[in-house]
């Protein structure tokens, strides 16, 4: 553990006051072993109170801040500061717009995931007993149930980049962790949404979302396996 | 810097992604020229002098990087289908990545050296 002085660029956007969005350099003195998120604490809290960015809880669950720090997309409350150098780049995720500074609209974000039925769906009553699952059949979808809806995978697209209607990896990671639950009774809904122009076929395996998946899903291998379930209509 | 931002920085997949469509749009540029060409063939003269104009340096080197971009396509464009079609070959993208690049070097370099022999040894 060293203490370190960090320059922090910051991509700052004021929709009330700047046209177009400009960096702004901090110097920061932190902990290599601190986080990112503490490096934007520091410039928060003791050098500029302006800046805008999202976080919750802070330990890379609630998957409020996802950015893209030194070119590519992670969550600042994971990403630690020795990992990452003392020059660090720190811009809003892209594909959404830029409310202020690292704030961005998440709405359409969250509009997609909707549209895939997110949930499970059954209208047997199971009366007062759970659903019961072999361990086998848990484990098919488990790697999906791990989303935390950061938007890393999906504003980390090319295609999204550039097709806004395209659902995203996020939408398709939450529709695979249903059509795949032997318990639920819909998979032939979602497969006909992520069937449609805006659905799976927009994929073009870049692989971009794995990589930038901060819980490390499998993502493009559980879009291809959704590719697949609806081209030999097999789940 | 600029204020529009920086390029994204993704890893070898991105790379295969962008590559793939930048060779896709040369080879299909070349395709236009190509179908032009061809068609002259009703006048022979006119034919041959304008494939005699492909013999100059310069549409050489356009050559060996069309030679370069349809090799590379055309692999890539398998490693998409086996991505598509068999789980292993998800998990294993980058090795499929690297074999691409691989095989697309050892052909394209020596097949790029015929291309431009006449001008390397100077008998053209």
């Amino acid at each position: 553990m060293a203490v370190v002085d960090v320059e922090l660029k910051i991509k700052r956007y004021n929709p009330e006051q700047d046209k177009k969005p400009h960096w702004e350099t901090y110097e920061v003195r932190v902990e290599d072993t601190d986080r990112v998120v503490d490096a934007l604490h520091e410039v928060k809290w003791h050098h500029d109170g302006t800046l805008s960015f999202r976080r919750s809880c802070v330990h890379g669950v609630c998957g409020s801040d996802a950015m893209v720090i030194n070119g590519s997309n992670a969550l600042a409350c994971v990403l630690l500061v020795k990992d990452v150098g003392t020059n660090i780049t720190v811009e809003p995720i892209r594909g959404l717009r830029v409310i202020k500074d690292l704030v961005v609209d998440m709405e359409p974000f969250f509009d997609q995931y909707k549209s895939v039925l997110p949930y499970l769906i059954n209208s047997t009553d199971p009366g007062y007993e759970e659903r019961r699952q072999s361990p086998e059949d848990r484990e098919r979808f488990d790697d999906t149930t791990k989303c935390i809806l950061c938007a890393a995978c999906t504003t980390s697209c090319p295609i999204y980049w550039g097709n806004e209607s395209y659902v995203g990896p996020a939408a398709i990671v939450n529709a695979h962790r249903f059509i795949f639950d032997s318990r639920d009774e819909a998979a032939g809904d979602r497969l006909d949404i992520l069937n449609q122009r805006s659905g799976v076929w927009r994929c073009r395996t870049a692989f971009s979302c794995t990589e930038a998946c901060p819980r490390d899903i499998k993502i493009t291998q559980a879009i291809q396996e959704v590719k697949r379930a609806i081209l030999y209509n097999r789940i | 810097m600029s204020t529009v931002g920086t390029p994204y920085r993704g890893k070898s997949g991105q790379w295969a992604f962008i590559s793939h469509r930048v060779s896709g749009f040369l080879v299909f540029m070349f395709l236009l020229l190509h179908v032009v060409d061809v068609s002259l063939v009703q006048d022979k003269h006119l034919y041959n002098e304008v494939h005699a104009v492909y013999g100059n340096v310069v549409l050489r080197v356009f050559e060996v990087g069309l030679l370069f971009a349809l090799v590379f396509h055309a692999l890539n464009g398998l490693r998409i289908i086996l991505i598509d079609f068999f789980p292993e070959a998800v998990r294993r993208d980058k090795t499929l990545f690297a074999v691409v690049v691989f095989i697309t070097l050892a052909a394209c370099i020596p097949g790029g050296y015929v291309i431009l022999r006449p001008f390397i040894n100077g008998h053209f």
